[in-house]
C-alpha cells in the first residue's frame, strides 16, 4: 500500500495498520537485539509467517515481501549454518526491513497528518456553503 | 578521500550487519572500541551525519553494557539501521556526477554550513529548552527571534551544552555568564530583556548562532537601568498562529527520506488562547521500550487536533508540572509559543513559553532563578550516586 492511499482508509483501518507496523518494528528489534541465533530457528519462522500474511492482507506489499525473504535465507541458514554469506544476507535483509519500517512510519505519520487537514478544511468548506 | 570513505563505510556496513546477526548479548568493549575507532575516522572525512550516528550507538551500546537504566532499545536499533543505511549509500554514491548528485551526497555528508559573521542583531528571548541525554550531553537552547535587519523575523537558535559532570538539571547553567562578556551579564538576565548582541556567527541553514572567539561576542541588554523587564510584543508570534490551510502547505512541503527518524520536525507554531485537557499518562514504563508520556489535548480556534506530549523524564519534570498548573487555569494562557512536530499521525508541541498579560515566561524552568555562583558551583560538581 501507497501511504498515499490513507485517504481511503476508515480510522479502525488505520488503527489497523499502525498496529501492524508496530508488531513489525517490535519483532524485528527482538531479533536485532537477541541474535538469530539466540533461539533454534525453526521458533523465529511462525511469529515471521503471521507478520508477513497480516501485511500481505493490507497490501503492506514492499514490507511483506522483505519478510518472505528473510524467512527463506533462515531457512537456507538452517541447511547451512556455517556459510558467512548466509548470515549476512539475512543481517542485510533485517536492516533493509528496518529500513522500509522506517521509511514507512515517516510517510504514514506525514499522510495521517495531512488528512486530518484535508476533512477539517472540507468540513468547514461544508459549514460556510 | 573516496576511497577511505569507501573502505570505511565498508566496514561499519559489515560490523553493523555482524552486529544485528548475534544481538547484543555478544557485544563487549572491543566493539564499542570500534566504534571510537568508526567515529574517529567519520569525524576525519568530515562525514559527520555517520559520525552523529555512530556516536549515539556508542552511547547506546555503552549504556547496555554498564546496564545503565537509560539504555533505549529502539534508539539503539534507529542508530544502528542509521550506520549501515549510511555507509551503503556512500558505497552506492559517488561524490563525482551532475550538480544536483553531489548536493545530494554533501547533504549525506551533514557538513555544516560556513558560520558568517554578524556585526550586530537585536534579539528577544521567545523560548527556551532543556536537554539532557544521560552520559553524554546537557545544557540549554535558547530561541531568539530576530528584531532587526536583514534576520528580522527569524528565529535563531543558541546552544549552551556541555558534558554532563553529575548534574541532572540543565537550569543551572543559566547562572554561568555569557563567556568573555564585557560587562560580565549571567545567561538567566537574557531571559526578560531586549537583547542587542555583536560580533556573532551565524549557521544561516541550521538557523543557529554561535559565539564568536576573538573578538568575542558581546551580549549588551537594553533599557538595564530602567526595569528589570522589557515589554513583551506579543505580536511577534502572529507570523506563526497558522490556519489550516498554512498549516496544510507547510506540512505539504516536508520531503521523507529514509534517514529521517519517525517524529518530523513541522517548525515552529503559536497557539492563541489555547486551553488544556490532561494530563493523562500514555505507553509504557517498563522495560527497555520507555514510551511512557504526559499528554494534554490542547483546544484551540484554529481547528485541528493538537496535544502536547511529554516523555516522562526527569528534565521534563519541571516543563510538566508548569503545563499541568496552566491546564488547571480557564483561560489557561494567552498564548502558547512551541515546536511543532508530527509523531504518529499527531500534530504535537513542545512548549518553548507562553504568554500571560504581556508577559513571556518559560515553563521549562522553575520560577526562582536566583542563583549564587557557590550554588551554581555545587550544581555542576556534585557527584551522584550510581
Amino acid at each position: 500500500m501507497d501511504p498515499c492511499e490513507l485517504i481511503e482508509l476508515t480510522s479502525d483501518d488505520l488503527d489497523e495498520v499502525w498496529g501492524i507496523f508496530d508488531l513489525v518494528k517490535m519483532n524485528l528489534t527482538d531479533l536485532l537485539v537477541k541474535g538469530v541465533d539466540s533461539a533454534p530457528i525453526d521458533s523465529h519462522l511462525p511469529i515471521l509467517n503471521g507478520l508477513k500474511s497480516r501485511l500481505a492482507a493490507m497490501s503492506m506489499t514492499l514490507i511483506a515481501d522483505l519478510i518472505q525473504n528473510l524467512i527463506e535465507a533462515l531457512q537456507e541458514y538452517k541447511g547451512n549454518a556455517r556459510d558467512p554469506e548466509c548470515k549476512t544476507r539475512i543481517s542485510a535483509i533485517m536492516l533493509k526491513i528496518m529500513t522500509a519500517a522506517r521509511l514507512f512510519e515517516s510517510e504514514m505519520n506525514l499522510e495521517t497528518v495531512k488528512r486530518q487537514l484535508v476533512e477539517r478544511m472540507e468540513g468547514s468548506l461544508c459549514k460556510s456553503n | 578521500m573516496q576511497i577511505q570513505l569507501d573502505s570505511l563505510s565498508r566496514e561499519i556496513k559489515n560490523f553493523a550487519e555482524v552486529l544485528s546477526f548475534n544481538g547484543l548479548n555478544l557485544v563487549s568493549q572491543e566493539n564499542i572500541r570500534q566504534i571510537e575507532m568508526f567515529l574517529q575516522q567519520a569525524s576525519q572525512l568530515q562525514a559527520f551525519r555517520l559520525a552523529t550516528s555512530l556516536r549515539y550507538l556508542h552511547v547506546e551500546m555503552d549504556r547496555f553494557i554498564t546496564h545503565h537504566p537509560a539504555f533505549n532499545i529502539e534508539r539503539y536499533v534507529f542508530f544502528l539501521n542509521n550506520c549501515w543505511l549510511f555507509s551503503n549509500a556512500f558505497l552506492a554514491k559517488s561524490t563525482q556526477g551532475t550538480p544536483k548528485q553531489i548536493a545530494h551526497a554533501s547533504e549525506l555528508m551533514g557538513k555544516p554550513s560556513e558560520p558568517v559573521d554578524i556585526p550586530g542583531m537585536k534579539l528577544r528571548l521567545i523560548g527556551i529548552e532543556k536537554v539532557y541525554l544521560e552520559g553524554a550531553m546537557f545544557g540549554i537552547i535558547f530561541h531568539f527571534l530576530s528584531t532587526n535587519g536583514e534576520l528580522k523575523q527569524n528565529i535563531v537558535k543558541l546552544s549552551l551544552l556541555q558534558q554532563p559532570k553529575g548534574v541532572v538539571n540543565p537550569e543551572v547553567l543559566l547562572g554561568m555568564n555569557i563567556p568573555n562578556n564585557d560587562p560580565p551579564i549571567p545567561f538567566f538576565l537574557l531571559l526578560k530583556k531586549d537583547v542587542v548582541v555583536k560580533n556573532i556567527k551565524l549557521l544561516e541553514k541550521e538557523a543557529t548562532i554561535q559565539l564568536a572567539q576573538a573578538p568575542p561576542s558581546i551580549f549588551s541588554l537594553s533599557n538595564l537601568a530602567t526595569s528589570d523587564v522589557d515589554p513583551f510584543p506579543i505580536e511577534i508570534f502572529d507570523q506563526h498562529d497558522l490556519s489550516l490551510k498554512e498549516l496544510y502547505s507547510r506540512i505539504h512541503a516536508n520531503e521523507i527520506t529514509p534517514f529521517d527518524a519517525s517524529v518530523l520536525n513541522a517548525g515552529y507554531l503559536y497557539v492563541k488562547n489555547p486551553s488544556l485537557d490532561g494530563p493523562r499518562k500514555e505507553g509504557d514504563t517498563q522495560g527497555y521500550y520507555q514510551t511512557s508520556a504526559t499528554v494534554f489535548d490542547v483546544m484551540h480556534d484554529r481547528g485541528y487536533p493538537l496535544q502536547i506530549r511529554l516523555q516522562v523524564k526527569q528534565v521534563n519534570d519541571k516543563l510538566i508540572d508548569n503545563i499541568a498548573l496552566v491546564a488547571k487555569k480557564k483561560p489557561a494562557v494567552k498564548g502558547m509559543f512551541g515546536r511543532l512536530t508530527l509523531e504518529r499521525g499527531k500534530f504535537v508541541l513542545y512548549p518553548l513559553s507562553c504568554i500571560d498579560e504581556n508577559r513571556i515566561w518559560f515553563p521549562c524552568l522553575s520560577m526562582d532563578m536566583k542563583l549564587t555562583n557557590k550554588d551554581l558551583l555545587q550544581n555542576l560538581y556534585k557527584q551522584t550516586k550510581p
